[in-house]
């Protein structure tokens, strides 16, 4: 466990039910090893230090922020693709971090990845209709005729032709790619998708496309969403709540009008400035970058509070004390010792 | 006064084996001294290809196939390749989208910016790593003399992009042309190096073509636009202009498929359907009237011609479109 101190918020009184997702305390740990023979070991990265939220289901959660803060790390190790170094990932009350064997196999159904770049995620070498039809074959579901009419219906849903299943993933453009990962990721009638960075690599014009399928197949399908991405304003759009990370930790979680129109931290002012807005008179106006420098190395994250070094409101307490979640509202939680907002005494 | 680049009639096309892909289409532009033009458009729409048709490096098979390019009166399409090597990276220089893929992995960034001040300017050794420590401290790169002997791979991804910045400006060229200058970065970053761009052109009296995809970029940086789509200016204004008195529909679909931080999350975005034309095999009529959603017969007759009746503000659309893209959503 890391030294700090637990900072998970209590479990809000709205949500009664069972989460779908619960992560709890979340660490993981790169090593960093010099030499090629004997790998030494000559540090850590932290990519992701005691983190902890929840997923409701039919939620869409957002996890923003920028390269190297832990999102991606989070959504992997969300599907398995990395075994946590402590804390739990519970999905349906069961923690899937130490499920092996069978279960596990079982358990991947429920969970599938949609991968940032359409170009490089689909084999180019496998036609479409292989490439949906791929997980029902590793899970052994229906037959081949099943199989093969299963494919067929997911390319509808995904507003393509059928006949794209004889075809290559070269013969389409991004968007169509983005629709076919999104067919894959949806043919084991999954109840999370985790969206890493569904849409940076399309263009404006086919985003919008990608962002609406998302939500209408999230309507017809009762699906969860965690969607990662750098971009606020995608975030904001898909999501229902917001959790912003930095260097690792989750510096602020909440509902996604509340984090824009009240944001707490002033990291997330910043990212929120620094998106360039379609409006000449808002972007002149606009005051000089909030954010300086850049992302502090996490090999050595700074002491205290990590957004120091780059804040504007940084002051001697920041370096001293790891500031810890305090709530600003309902669901509303931000760890800063100089907010922007003041705290409420319950969330 | 002349206006410093002036392109008139451009049309850069590129051999393939068995068709040639029109990329530039009849594109004419002009960019006066110390002015911010933006080019924006979506992929393959032919603004890289205007802005790299400038510098002459096109991919195999591109050529410029009609028009001129005038740079202070002098035309680059007919100039010999050995004068041509000359204007690039002196009176034009690029700064590319990927500064991870743009610099020389095995050279000293300090060698790097100061091979073009010795090659340009025939600076010495010592003259040209002197002015590559200026022009690292020009960009705001901490600790510029530490850092000349720094390799790329040790640099983050923003320092990198202004190492690409200072190596562009290190001859003090007339002209920039910046190419989805921010894209490979973070928007913490983005940032800064939009307010380095600006500063710098003010400072220097630039005269900057920003090729981007953002219209939010565009918004902030740009004293005037134009919206090119496939191969083909098909709106050009005034920054201000152009975002508040919107003409063409596919500007205006542009601006209303982006998801803004003041939208409601359960308003749909609009989304433009289909996808732009073949280029090898360009329809005669309008180029978007398949995917706009104010075609008229007319549009699938006959190409519109980039005009109206607007000072300084030019559209190619029989069925243009009027007001404010951004309040009409918002209401």
């Amino acid at each position: 466990m890391a030294a700090t101190p637990a900072t998970a918020p209590e479990r809000s009184p709205a949500d009664e039910t069972t989460p779908l997702v619960e992560i709890r305390n979340l660490v993981k740990e790169f090593p960093v090893t010099a030499g090629a023979v004997l790998q030494r070991k000559i540090g850590t990265i932290k990519a992701v230090t005691d983190v902890s939220f929840s997923i409701a289901k039919g939620e869409t959660f957002g996890l923003v922020g920028e390269s190297g803060c832990g999102k991606t790390t989070i959504g992997r190790l969300l599907v398995g693709l990395e075994k946590p170094t402590s804390g739990e990932i519970l999905f349906e009350g069961r923690d899937i971090a130490r499920m092996t064997g069978s279960a596990r196999r079982r358990q991947r159904r429920d969970l599938q990845l949609v991968f940032q770049d359409p170009y490089a995620s689909l084999d180019p070498r496998m036609r479409v209709g292989s490439i949906i039809k791929e997980p029902l074959d590793v899970q052994k579901i229906g037959s081949s005729d099943e199989r093969s009419a299963r494919v067929r219906q997911l390319l509808g849903e995904v507003g393509l032709s059928p006949k794209a299943v004889d075809f290559y993933p070269h013969e389409f453009s991004g968007g169509q790619r983005q629709r076919i990962g999104l067919a894959r990721a949806l043919s084991l009638n999954p109840k999370l998708i985790v969206a890493d960075e569904p849409v940076s690599a399309l263009d404006v014009s086919i985003r919008s496309q990608i962002l609406n399928l998302m939500n209408s197949l999230q309507a017809t399908h009762g699906l969860t969403y965690l969607v990662i991405s750098h971009d606020l304003s995608v975030v904001k759009y898909l999501s229902d709540r917001i959790g912003v990370m930095y260097l690792g930790k989750l510096v602020e979680i909440g509902p996604s009008h509340a984090i824009y129109e009240k944001p707490a931290h002033p990291y997330t002012l910043g990212l929120i400035n620094a998106i360039p807005e379609p409006d000449p008179a808002r972007e002149r106006a606009k005051a000089a970058a909030p954010i300086r420098g850049e992302l502090p190395s996490a090999l050595n994250p700074p002491s205290g509070c990590r957004f120091r070094t780059r804040c504007p409101r940084a002051q001697d307490l920041c370096a001293e004390q790891v500031p810890l979640l305090r709530p600003f509202g309902p669901a509303h939680w931000a760890a800063c010792h100089f907010p922007l907002q003041t705290p409420t005494a319950t969330a | 006064m002349a206006p410093l680049l002036e392109i008139s009639g451009l049309r850069t096309y590129i051999r393939q084996r068995q068709n040639e892909v029109r990329a530039v289409d009849g594109v004419s532009l002009s960019i006066e001294e110390g002015e911010t033009l933006g080019l924006v458009g979506e992929s393959g729409c032919g603004k890289t290809m205007t802005g790299m048709s400038i510098i002459r490096l096109l991919p195999p098979g591109g050529y410029i196939a009609e028009g001129s390019i005038k740079l202070a009166g002098k035309e680059l399409v007919t100039l010999p390749e050995k004068e041509m090597r000359h204007v690039r990276g002196n009176d034009v220089a690029v700064i590319f989208q990927d500064p991870m893929t743009s610099l020389n992995p095995t050279m000293q960034i300090g060698a790097q910016i100061a091979e073009g001040v010795r090659i340009h300017r025939h600076a010495s050794r010592d003259e040209a790593m002197k002015r590559a420590e200026e022009a690292l401290g020009l960009v705001g790169m901490p600790r510029p003399k530490e850092r000349l002997h720094d390799y790329p791979h040790q640099l983050s991804g923003g320092l990198r992009q202004r190492v690409m910045i200072a190596m562009a400006l290190a001859c003090e060229p007339k002209i920039l042309i910046a190419d989805e200058p921010t894209t490979a970065l973070d928007v913490t970053i983005q940032l800064q190096i939009l307010e380095l761009l600006y500063d710098l052109k003010q400072r220097l009296k630039m005269a900057v073509l920003l090729i981007t995809h953002d219209m939010g970029v565009i918004a902030g940086r740009a004293d005037r636009v134009m919206v090119m789509y496939a191969g083909k200016i098909v709106e050009s204004a005034d920054t201000v202009e152009l975002f508040e008195r919107t003409r063409h529909p596919y500007t205006e679909a542009l601006l209303a498929s982006i998801p803004r931080m003041d939208q409601r999350e359960d308003t749909a975005l609009y989304s433009i359907p289909g996808l732009p034309p073949d280029l090898s095999h360009p329809p005669t009529w309008c180029r978007f009237q398949p995917r706009c959603r104010y075609a008229t017969a007319i549009c699938h007759e006959e190409e519109p011609p980039l005009g109206g009746d607007l000072p300084d503000h030019e559209y190619a659309c029989f069925n243009p479109v009027s007001g404010n893209v951004r309040r009409e959503g918002a209401a």
